[in-house]
Formats: structure tokens, sequence, C-alpha cells
């Protein structure tokens, strides 16, 4: 720890050192009660601090209030401290080290002629965005405000809504280059006190230099970091956070992003959304159905269709037998590449039209789709009914709520359609086995992730797993 | 753990995709490098050098164009005889360009010659090929070979061959489909079961192949062919579909149609001690008023019950001529002796040595009821 070792100078100086001449650091000079032989320094970032709050509340009171008239250094600083300078949060620090990050945090710092500590007000005032809907999360029936890049609103946001003394936020600076708060949000009577110490834990051990993305937190939280499926659910929802810590699980919030992780988490989370529980249990019951119906066969159409086409024909009836195999005559590739081929192309399209902006986007889509589709199958590249297979297996993929895991599902459907085409229907099932194997084998912050399927659970799969009863049933009767 | 596991896995697929004999893997098959069967017939050519002819129906894979891509197209005949089934198919395999594989054909069907003379011998290929569709349909032909039909299905557009075998009120009653695995199933000691036949009929100077009557099977071997009432009466014992005209005669020389709508018999079992003294069968079913105008006003309930009781007469005397004829023939074709194993199976552990006897000498009560549900005429306005 740098202390300050003897009066302003120095503390001015090492400051001066650590910001290397930067413009946007102002060292604004002032006279503490308008006395020539008292001077101060204030010291903060512009853009960082809220400029009307450190004329109204710092320099003002430092060069008027009569308190701060004249006394002794000591005095001065208990008299700041004790409401001398009316500001909320005042507090003396002496340390360089502990000056610069509030310096960098958003705060002013006051050093004064002639004294070692030097006193940080919080006066943080920068833009930020405000509160909107969320853009990925969207839901007719529901709320509408999502997370946004400031943590302290964030965390607002949630005591807004968990209304209850037994919330907690525990912050923890990660980075050891650049510090980023992050914060771990659990209700201490409902969560597991060893998952919440497990998790607080994982977060103080983060060894990063800077904190670049949230997934960098996320890789260093997961239990097996190297796995391919999701280890935890994000959300830009509130309400969605919330619910999820209302049930007893961890929420993580990084400052400077906004979205919010929750752990533990199960495989089958990852196909609920928020407005799950906004509808008729039916309704969403058989939605929800529909999603694992629609992952699966995201996942393992297209090593269906090359396993039958290539290994298994017997299974086709013979009417449709015929027609494929007409449509298929002039086609110079393999069932296999043929596959392979529009999978890759599919994804080509896709990342195209995710980078792309949304007009060029759409017209990358309805080109590469549409043209460019019609056009291969008339040049007789591919057949027309591995054109459907793909694009039904892309609208499937799409229906998964999960980014992530649509994501992982993407990859995993190439890896199957080549083992497909190397072993058929024999080499699909061995992988699928494999893939199940994995999936049963995760944990999330030690507890089952295929819970409740594994262990086997049939009352909870049913209730809020792969269906979801009325809630009066469920016993926590909230989102999740 | 996980990595024995996938040792293992990654074992498996090794040995199984192992070279061609000892493989247990599928063997790998271009889908543009395979030319469908849909029919396969087997004849007895009556040639003792080549006994055997198969016949294949193939699906005509001639390049579709723009949008007809997909479409029906018509098929392709080839042909082979030799010593064996086998063997004629064989021959085949070698002349044709594609691989023909067998796991497509969706219809077999055996010439008379070949039922008649010895149905073990060309049927065996058939049973023993593990390749082929068990849930394809299987037809003997009555009166003609499997190749005459082969060459009226091949004149036909569509690959629709239900469409073929004509589904209509005036036949369908007469003989219903078999799958090929029912067969497997039947065809062992002591069981006698019945194939279902097709003819070919001139209509209208255009040939057609329409269902005919069943061909009684038992123990492999051919016993002999139900048609018309007989068979209608063996589909309503068996409580197979029999959407079928009932003719009725409505007085001074002139008749009347209903249509049989639907059926349901049981079959019970009476014993005194442990002797099975009656076989009872309880049959009722429904009809429609099609062509009734000969019988007079339907509206009027006592013309409805006495067009009930003459359909009835008539379902009975069927029933009554097919149960006769399974007792002169000491085959219970009927599936009689199965209801009385799954009903009584002690008994039936008793009665199974003899059963054909027995069969034939217990008496069999037959109880026939029937209504006349819908005869489309407004019996009340409402206004």
């Amino acid at each position: 720890m740098d202390n300050l070792l003897t009066g302003d100078e120095m503390m001015l100086n090492e400051i001066r050192a650590v910001f290397k001449g930067d413009k946007d650091v102002a060292f604004h000079e002032l006279c503490v009660h308008q006395d020539r032989e008292r001077t101060a320094w204030l010291v903060f970032i512009e853009g960082l601090v809220n400029a009307d709050m450190i004329d109204a509340y710092l320099l003002r009171p430092l060069a008027q209030a009569d308190p701060l008239g004249p006394a002794s250094d000591e005095e001065l600083v208990e008299r700041i401290l004790c409401g001398g300078v009316y500001h909320c949060s005042c507090k003396a620090k002496a340390s360089v080290g502990e000056v610069t990050s509030d310096i960098l945090a958003g705060n002013a710092a006051l050093v004064i002629d002639g004294l070692e500590d030097c006193i940080v007000f919080e006066v943080k005032g920068y833009a930020m965005r405000s509160v909107a809907e969320p853009s990925s999360e969207n839901v007719v029936k529901g709320a509408r405000d999502c997370f946004i890049e400031a943590l302290r609103v964030n965390t607002a946001t949630i005591r807004r809504r968990i209304q209850s003394s037994d919330l907690r936020i525990a912050e923890i600076p990660v980075g050891t280059a650049v510090q980023t708060k992050v914060a771990a949000v659990y209700m201490e009577d409902t969560a597991d006190p060893v998952m919440v110490q497990d998790v607080l834990r994982r977060l103080q051990r983060i060894e990063i230099a800077q904190v670049k993305s949230p997934g960098n937190i996320e890789e260093h939280i997961a239990d097996q970091r190297y796995g391919i499926f999701p280890q935890t659910v994000f959300t830009e929802r509130p309400d969605r956070l919330c619910a999820n810590v209302l049930e007893g699980k961890v929420g993580i919030l990084i400052d400077g992003y906004p979205t919010a992780y929750v752990v533990p988490i199960v495989f089958n989370m990852l196909f609920h959304t928020a407005e799950d529980y906004a509808f008729n249990y039916l309704q969403y019951s058989i939605v929800r159905a529909l999603r694992f119906l629609c992952a699966f066969l995201s996942l393992t159409l297209p090593a269906f269709y090359v396993s039958i086409l290539t290994f298994h024909q017997e299974l086709l009836p013979t009417t449709l037998l015929t027609s494929i195999i007409k449509s298929k005559m002039s086609v110079p590739f393999s069932t296999l590449l043929e596959v392979l081929a529009l999978l890759v192309a599919f994804e080509i399209l896709v990342e195209a039209g995710v980078r792309l902006p949304n007009a060029i986007g759409q017209a990358v889509s309805i080109v590469g789709g549409l043209v460019v589709g019609e056009a291969a199958v008339s040049a007789r590249f591919i057949s027309p009914a591995v054109v459907v297979v793909v694009a039904v297996t892309g609208i499937c993929g799409f229906i998964i709520p999960n980014h992530y895991l649509s994501n992982i599902f993407r990859l995993l459907r190439i890896a199957l359609t080549v083992m497909a085409g190397l072993f058929g229907l024999y080499g699909l099932s061995m992988s699928l086995i494999l893939l199940l194997y994995h999936l049963c084998s995760m944990t999330s912050m030690n507890m089952p992730y295929m819970a409740p399927t594994y262990p086997p659970s049939p009352q909870g799969a049913i209730r809020d797993g792969f269906f979801r009863l009325p809630v009066r049933t469920k016993g926590a009767g909230d989102p999740k | 753990m996980k990595r024995a596991a996938m040792t293992v896995i990654a074992a498996l697929l090794v040995a199984f995709a192992g070279n061609e004999p000892d493989r247990l893997m599928p063997r790998k098959t271009e889908i543009n490098l395979i030319q469908p069967a849909v029919i396969i017939g087997i004849d007895a050519t009556g040639d003792a050098q080549e006994p055997a002819e198969v016949t294949l129906l193939l699906s005509e894979l001639a390049e579709a164009s723009g949008d007809q891509q997909g479409g029906g197209g018509s098929f392709q005949i080839m042909s082979a005889k030799g010593q064996t089934v086998a063997a004629s198919a064989d021959e085949i395999a070698k002349t044709s360009f594609k691989e023909i594989p067998a796991s497509c054909l969706e219809y077999y069907l055996i010439g008379e010659d070949a039922v008649k003379s010895s149905l073990p011998f060309y049927m065996d290929y058939l049973s023993k090929d593990n390749e082929l569709r068990l849930t394809s349909k299987l037809y003997f032909l009555d009166g003609d070979s499997a190749k005459s039909a082969i060459d009226i299905v091949s004149k036909e557009k569509s690959t629709d061959i239900f469409q073929i075998f004509g589904v209509n009120s005036g036949v369908a009653g007469r003989s219903s489909s078999m799958a090929f695995i029912e067969y497997l199933k039947l065809n062992c000691e002591g069981i006698a079961f019945a194939v279902p036949t097709v003819r070919i009929t001139n209509l209208d100077g255009e040939d057609r192949i329409l269902p005919e009557g069943y061909a009684i099977v038992e123990a492999g071997q051919y016993r002999r062919t139900i048609r018309g009432a007989q068979a209608r009466g063996y589909n309503l014992i068996t409580n197979r579909p029999t959407h079928s005209l009932i003719d009725i005669d409505a007085g001074g020389g002139r008749r009347a149609s209903v249509v049989l709508e639907q059926a349901n018999t049981a079959i019970r079992f009476r014993f005194e001690g442990e002797r099975l003294a009656e076989v009872v069968l309880r049959t009722h079913f429904t009809t429609d008023a099609l062509d009734a105008g000969a019988l007079g006003d339907l509206r009027t309930s006592a013309l409805r019950r006495e067009t009930e009781r003459k359909q009835t007469d008539i379902v009975q005397d069927e029933l009554t001529r097919t149960v006769a004829l399974a007792k002169e023939m000491n085959c219970d074709f009927l599936g009689i002796g199965q209801q009385l194993r799954l009903r009584h199976p002690y008994a039936w552990a008793r009665l199974e040595e003899n059963w054909a006897e027995t069969l034939a000498e217990v008496p069999v009560r037959i109880e026939v009821s029937s209504r006349l549900q819908r005869t489309f005429d407004v019996v009340k306005l409402d206004s």
C-alpha cells in the first residue's frame, strides 16, 4: 500500500504520475473558505462526474460554508466528513492506489494543502442508457424493463422488485489490471449457503487482467471450463433474474454489461422463457414440448436424412424413395457432402445476416436463401429434398430460446451428420448416447445438470420441466 | 468413466464397420445408385429345368424435369427364369445397371400355378430374405400368373397401387389385404389361415386386378380358394373390413341393395364339464340403404324391420356356409381355435392336439342381428 507520507504536494505528484498528463483528468485548484493560504485540489475525470453536483455540493460549500472556517487540519477533515460539505458519500482515503481507483470509477478526490488524507466524494454522473425494453427477450405479456450497463442501477432495479431484508448483494472486484465490479445477488434465507459460498469463492478466485466480456466471468465460474453446453443462463430481464433469485439461485451482475447470469442451472431451463408463466399452463406446456421437439429435430434431422439415404433406404416408403431418387438423379455429390455443404452455407448466411445492418441483412437472406438456393437446385448442385431438410433444421434451431444452446446445436448437428454419413443410424445413435452421457455427467455449481431427468424425478419433469403445471401446484408460483 | 465409455463406443464403431463378410453395419449405398422395385411376382413355369420365374415391377427413374420433380412416372418390368426363385432374382440383379434393393418391395404376388403346385418352394425365398419389408402386402393370383398381373399394373401411370386393386363397395368385402409378416407368423405346423387372392377381371374392355377371395393355406400347403359369400363370411367372422353390398330380394323379381357398413363378431364357447359343448358366433352388423327403392317406403318402421330381417337372413346363410366349409375341410382357417386359446387356455391345452376334428364335430350356433341405420329419407319436416 502506498501511504501518503507528507502533505499535499507529494499526493498530487503521485496522482499526476499515475495519470501521466491525461487531458480528461481535471486538477481543479481552489481555496478552502476563500483562504489563499489553504489551497486544495479537486481531482476528477471529466465526463465521468456530474458537474452540477461538484459545483453545488463540493465547490460552493468548500469556498463559502462557515463551518469550514479557521480550523486546524484535523478539524477541517473532521468537519468535512461530518457534513461540512453536505454530500451523502464521502470517505477519507490514505492510499494513492485507492484514490486513483476511485477517481477512475467516477468519483472526485479532494487533496487539501497540508493534509495526508485525501477525501473522496461520490459524484458519478456519466451518460448512461436509460432503462428500455429488452431486445432479445421480448414478451407480449410481462414486464418491459431490462438491465442496463450501470451496475448500481441494475442492483437498484432488483432491490425494487425484491423488497426483502433477506436479499443480499455481494460485490467482488474482478481483474488484476483493471477492476470491474461483479455483484452476486441471492436470498439469504432461500439460497443454499454452501452453493452461495462456492459462487463467491469462484468469483474471488478469478485471475484475469480485465473483464473484456461477460463470457470471461462465465468461463471462470463454470464447473466444466471446456464443456460445450451453457452452464449459466443469461438474461437481460430483471423479472426473470428476480424469479430465479427468489427460488434460491444466485444472480451475477457485471458492471458495464446489461446481462445477468443465473447459477446453478439445469438443462431444461435453457428451454424456458419469461413468458412461459404469463399465459395458460396448457398452452405453454405444449409450446415447451414443441421447443424440445424442435431442438431434437434441429440436432438430428440432417443426420437422420443422411443416414436414411445412405444406409437405410428401406425405411422410406417406396413412393417417397422414388421421388427422392428422381430429384437426386443428376446431382453429382454424395448425400453427405450435399448436406454438409448446405449446412455450412446456411451457417454462412446466418452469420452474414447477423453481422450486417438490418436492411442489408435481409437482402443477404433473400439473395442467399431464395435466389442462390433456387439456382443451386435448378443447376442440380443440390437436390430439393436437402434444401427442405436444412431449412426445416434451421427454423427448428431458431425456436430454441437460449442463443448459446442454439449455437452449440448448430455445431453438433454438423458433427452428428458426419457420424451418420460414416456409420448410418448406428453412428447417429452412438453419438447421441455419448452426448446424453456427457450431459448426464455435467454439473452446474455441483448440482446435476440434467435434473429432473437425471437423477430422475418424473414429478419435477412434469411440474416445471418439460411441461408446466398450473402455478398453484408449483409451490413458488413465479416465472423462472 | 467417460473415457472408458467413449473407448468402448469407438471400438464398437470400428468393429462393426469392418470388412464386408464380417461387418454388422448396414452397407453404404448412395441413393441414386439404386432402383426400387415395387412388386415382385413369382410364377411356376412348368419347365423342369427352370421351374421358377421372377418378375419385378421397377419404378421408372427417368429424370424428372422442372416442376415435375418427384412425380409419378411409369414402370419398367424385368423378368428372369431359373432353377429356384433365388437364382431367378439373382439373374435379374446381374442384368440390371443399378442395384435393386429387395427392401423396397411393396407387393408380393404369387401366381396361381405356383400356389397350387408347391407353395413352400416358391415362398421360401421370400420367407428367408431378411431384407424384405415385412409390412408389404401379399396376394395370391386366382386364375392367372403374377407376370400377367404385373403387366397390367405396368400400364398404370400412378405408383399408388392401392387404387389399382380397387377399393369400392362392390368388391372390397370379398378380401382384405395381408401383411407379409402375418403370413410368416401363421405359416407353421397345424395352423390354417387365409391369404387374399386377386383376379384379373375385364371391366368394360379394360383388364383390372380386383380382389376375389381367399386361398386357404394349411401347414404351408394350399387347400382351396373361397370366393363370394364364403369370403364375406370369413371377413365377418374374423372381423376384417366388410364394406360391401348385400343384394336383397324385394319380391316380384326385383332386387334392392344395402351397404354393409360395420360388423362385429364375438366367438364364445360353452362347456359342459370339461367337454366343449358348443361354439357360439354372435354377429351384429349395420347397413345403410343404397338402392332400396324396390323395397318400398323405408320411412315405415315395419318395412325397415322387414328389411333388417331379410339382410340378417342373408348374412346368417353366408356365415353358416362358411362354417360348414371349415368343418367339411377339417380346417380351422376361421381362427376359432385361436379364440379358444385366448379365452380358455386350459381347455385349449386339452383340445389343441385334435382341434380340427373337435371343430368338425362340435355344434356351432350362429346368432346374427342387424340394424338398418340410415335410410337417407326425411321422416318429418321441421316446420
